[in-house]
């Protein structure tokens, strides 16, 4: 935070931060009124402050939804939608400009703009975000300064008005989070440096025992649309600097079981979202009941609807269904001037945008952005152009117009499976495995989302903006999306991995394909019978390292132990008795984390002293090297004379290890256990160290079902069974629904998520019902 | 009794305007009040600084309480301050500041208005 808030208002006690804080976690009137309501809306809440919505009209419903989320989350989603759009600098000054620069250069507010004129065309769907703006705004309407979250008082600026355009913006940051992801560039760079047979080896596109989504051997049934590779080469270029990617980590674990697995016959849904873990949380979790519509889940702050949750007929849930939808091309300007630019034989023009970025304290910045019919010209001579050398265009399906908020409002009021299909062919981006299941017994996982049809290898490098036979030629029709349904299995999983195997007559190139969570659900779907929701919950909460379990043992017989200290033999005592469980109080996983971390290093030196951009094997081939390849010429360090193979990396590596164990412990006067070593941390947006809860004692950790690792992790986890008259819930989350840090429930779901615990979903039928979880009614009519 | 009367009234003034209007409001309240019930330069200084200062601090500590202290005690770690009985004292000298100086602009202020009448009147 650079300098202080002012003074006067910020320290006044009718003013300032003294009127933020609040003795109990509801202070509400048991009455309001508000402008803007057709009807009555009754807003039950329950031991979780999760508020139950009872509107009799879609308008009120939406309206009370914006309502209730900016009540509770108002800086929240106003700060992260300044991220989107490029405007943090208005806010905290000129150190954010290159930030800035950054989020306009993709064009987030452009996707925004397309987005919300496709919004505009269906009536449905655009009345509830209307009314989702509206309660937003009744909201900001009546605070005054005393009344702002602790946020803007703190950094001293005022909440501005909402609008449709920004519940677009918020979707666009969720395609940037989740589908934005890619490493073109870098495969181009790998490709030309260490040459094709080496980058086929170091960067395989699929492995042996990838357990994909669509289980192996389902048949196509379809006629797939036919694309021609160009029978010319391009010639690639290298690129220095890449611009800043979305964690790769952001994924999720999904999985149904149907009535035959399970031990009472109903189905069983579980969803749970891996995403930075952040305070405020990324989820608001509620229930929406009007005519037509009952629905209880998790929603997002931004976004109207339920994104993943249940009614009385089905359950649904994502996880992120990764796949490069993110090329780039290199663009031929006609010359300085930048106003056209080579297509063929023809010079298209361009369209200049002249983006000012306010500062704060400081000059507004103007970056002159180029538009050609691919999208932004993210890279030129003004970023990251590397002089003038490059110029490469965006080309992004999140560019491009949708309705996602269609699918949810359909979503939420499905009955059964034919209104799950229909809601989601309307889905384009982020593309999403959609989970399913119905209280009729069925069970499914919908791959959806715009894909490009694609030519082998088809932008996984650099494309040539000048010629057309690069282009996209076409959408793979939604029908010929991938799905299973009802497999004899008894179950459906995905977790971010291939969606299919090679069968599947589309390219479906990712870089970023997970290899060990699918694996370890699946194993463990298999394996079980008679399933209860606490097995879901259990391995939602699972902590098994697959990736120690096929590392660790060609390691542990690597050693040369003959000149060991007792540390290091201590050390090696507790890797052979360890299970493979990465549970929170252990110190094997810290071990083998520090010792594995240090190998991966040193393998991957030659990646380490390039001029270009590059990103090193992942760690599932790097395992299969270490197993299958020891004396691979990679295994060598560049900067030694001696020629090492595996062998020598692991012994070198575990000395490396337990020293820097050691010095761990000294510098923080504890002992490395594994929760304390990766110290995942639920920080606030702001990183203000008072606002977050740090070092929480949970286990798991990256590529391990219970993905808790550093600030990042299992964001909503949820577990739903379903049967004919009969639904329940179970959830948890790590955070609160209120983001006020002075609310006594700030954070008070973390304890909970940390151990796997759940509370019981409340589901209420209508607003009379009953329940002993309920501890408040709020009564809202119309001013 | 000036004294006490001048405390008593911008501090009963100030706790009112505070619920209604900005916190600069206290400003405008020790200015007029100190204009109208003039004392020497120091007299006016310590009524504002004590009036809104006791006031400043009474209500910190009352919404403090009110509040189970569950803002003030995060609020302390992000600035140099140990203890939010501290940050109490320090919300009552921040006001008994701007309250002191806005006492003491409202009379001299009376001050400068009464000297322009006396020589107008020799003129």
């Amino acid at each position: 935070m650079e300098g202080m808030p002012p003074i006067g208002k910020f320290i006044s006690p009718y003013t300032g931060f003294w009127q933020n804080g609040q003795k109990e976690a509801l202070e509400l009137d048991e009455t309001m009124k508000l402008l803007g309501l057709q009807e009555e809306v009754v807003v039950k809440f329950d031991e979780q402050y999760y508020p139950h919505i009872f509107a009799k009209n879609d308008n009120d419903l939406y309206f009370t939804q914006g309502y209730v989320t900016a009540r509770d989350r108002l800086w929240q989603m106003e700060f992260q939608l300044l991220a989107a759009a490029g405007r943090v600098s208005e806010v905290i000054g000129k150190k954010a400009i290159n930030f800035d620069r950054g989020k306009r250069r993709i064009g987030l507010l452009y996707g925004a703009k397309r987005m919300l004129e496709k919004v505009s065309q269906n009536s449905k769907s655009f009345a509830a975000l209307q009314a989702y703006t509206n309660g937003i705004n009744a909201y900001i309407n009546q605070l005054d300064y005393a009344d702002y979250p602790i946020e803007y008082k703190l950094l001293d600026y005022s909440p501005e008005p909402w609008k449709n355009l920004k519940s677009c913006l918020f979707l666009k940051l969720m395609e940037n989070d989740l589908s934005r992801y890619e490493v073109d560039l870098e495969n181009t760079n790998a490709l030309k440096l260490f040459g094709r047979e080496d980058f086929e080896f170091l960067f395989p596109e699929r492995n042996a025992n990838l357990d994909p989504i669509i289980p192996k051997g389902t048949p196509w049934d379809f006629t797939p649309i036919e694309v021609e590779k160009p029978a010319q080469d391009y010639t690639q270029t290298f690129t220095k600097r890449t611009i800043d990617k979305p964690d790769p980590r952001n994924g999720s674990n999904s999985f149904v079981v149907s009535g035959e697995k399970t031990a009472n016959g109903k189905v069983l849904l579980s969803n749970e979202m891996d995403l930075q873990v952040r305070l405020p949380s990324v989820w608001y979790i509620l229930q929406l009941h009007a005519p037509g519509v009952n629905v209880f889940g998790s929603t997002m702050p931004g976004a109207p609807g339920v994104i993943a949750g249940f009614n009385d007929s089905i359950a649904w849930g994502e996880t992120n269904a990764k796949r490069d939808i993110v090329d780039w091309y290199m663009i031929e300007f006609k010359n300085d001037r930048r106003e056209e630019y080579k297509y063929d034989d023809k010079w298209l023009k361009t369209q200049k945008i002249v983006e000012k970025i306010k500062v704060r304290d400081g000059e507004s910045y103007y970056d002159t952005l180029i538009f050609t019919h691919y999208g932004p010209v993210t890279y030129d001579r003004n970023y990251l152009g590397d002089g003038d050398r490059i110029n490469y265009a965006m080309k992004w399906t999140a560019h491009e117009g949708s309705d996602e908020y269609l699918t949810f409002y359909e979503l939420n009021r499905a009955k059964n499976y034919n209104d799950f299909v229909s809601a989601t062919d309307k889905y384009d981006g982020p593309p999403q495995n959609f989970a399913f299941a119905s209280a009729s017994g069925e069970i499914a996982i919908r791959i959806n989302g715009k894909f490009p049809v694609k030519w082998d290898e088809q932008g996984k490098f650099l494309l040539d903006g000048t010629n057309s036979e690069h282009e996209w030629q076409a959408i793979i029709p939604k029908d010929q999306n991938m799905e299973v349904r009802n497999p004899i299995d008894g179950f459906v999983s995905s977790a971010n991995q291939h969606p299919a195997d090679s069968t599947y007559p589309y390219y479906t190139f990712d870089a970023n394909y997970e290899y060990y969570r699918n694996r370890r659900i699946n194993d463990r779907l298999r394996s079980l019978s008679n399933v209860l929701p606490k097995d879901m919950m259990q391995l939602q909460n699972d902590n098994y390292n697959y990736r120690a379990l096929e590392s660790l043992p060609v390691m542990l017989d690597s050693l040369d132990t003959t000149n060991f200290s007792n540390i290091h033999m201590q050390a090696i005592g507790r890797l052979k008795s360890w299970d493979y469980f990465n549970d929170p109080e252990l110190l094997a996983p810290s071990i083998y984390q520090a010792w594995w971390d240090i190998f991966y290093d040193l393998m991957w030196d030659e990646f380490d002293d390039q001029e270009v951009a590059l990103i090193k094997p992942n760690v599932y081939n790097t395992i299969n090297m270490l197993n299958n390849f020891p004396a691979n010429k990679y295994f060598d360090r560049s900067s030694t004379s001696k020629i090492e193979t595996a062998n020598d990396l692991i012994n070198e590596s575990f000395s490396m290890a337990i020293d820097s164990l050691e010095a761990w412990k000294i510098k923080n006067g504890k002992e490395y256990v594994w929760y304390e070593y990766k110290n995942t941390s639920i920080n606030h947006l702001l990183d203000l160290k008072p606002f977050s809860v740090e070092t929480v004692k949970i286990g798991g950790g990256k590529n391990i079902v219970n993905a808790a690792s550093a600030k990042h992790g299992p964001s909503w986890r949820m577990v739903v069974e379903l049967g004919e008259n009969s639904v329940k819930g179970w959830g948890v989350y790590p955070g609160s629904q209120t983001g006020n840090p002075g609310n006594p429930s700030y954070g008070h779901l973390i304890d909970a998520w940390a151990k796997g615990q759940y509370f019981p979903l409340v589901f209420l039928k209508s607003a009379d019902e009953a329940h002993n979880s309920l501890i408040f009614t709020q009564n809202i009519s119309p001013k | 009794m000036v004294f006490i009367l001048r405390l008593v009234l911008i501090a009963i003034s100030c706790y009112g305007l505070g619920y209604i209007m900005p916190w600069g409001s206290i400003v405008v309240a020790a200015v007029v009040i100190s204009f109208f019930l003039p004392g020497h330069n120091f007299n006016a200084f310590l009524s504002g600084f004590l009036g809104v200062g006791l006031l400043w601090m009474v209500m910190a500590w009352k919404f403090d309480m009110e509040s189970g202290s569950n803002m003030s005690t995060k609020i302390i770690d992000l600035f140099p301050i140990d203890d939010h009985i501290l940050l109490i004292l320090a919300t009552g000298f921040i006001g008994a500041i701007a309250g002191g100086f806005s006492a003491i602009t409202g009379n001299t202020f009376r001050q400068l208005f009464i000297k322009k009448k006396k020589q107008s009147f020799y003129n």
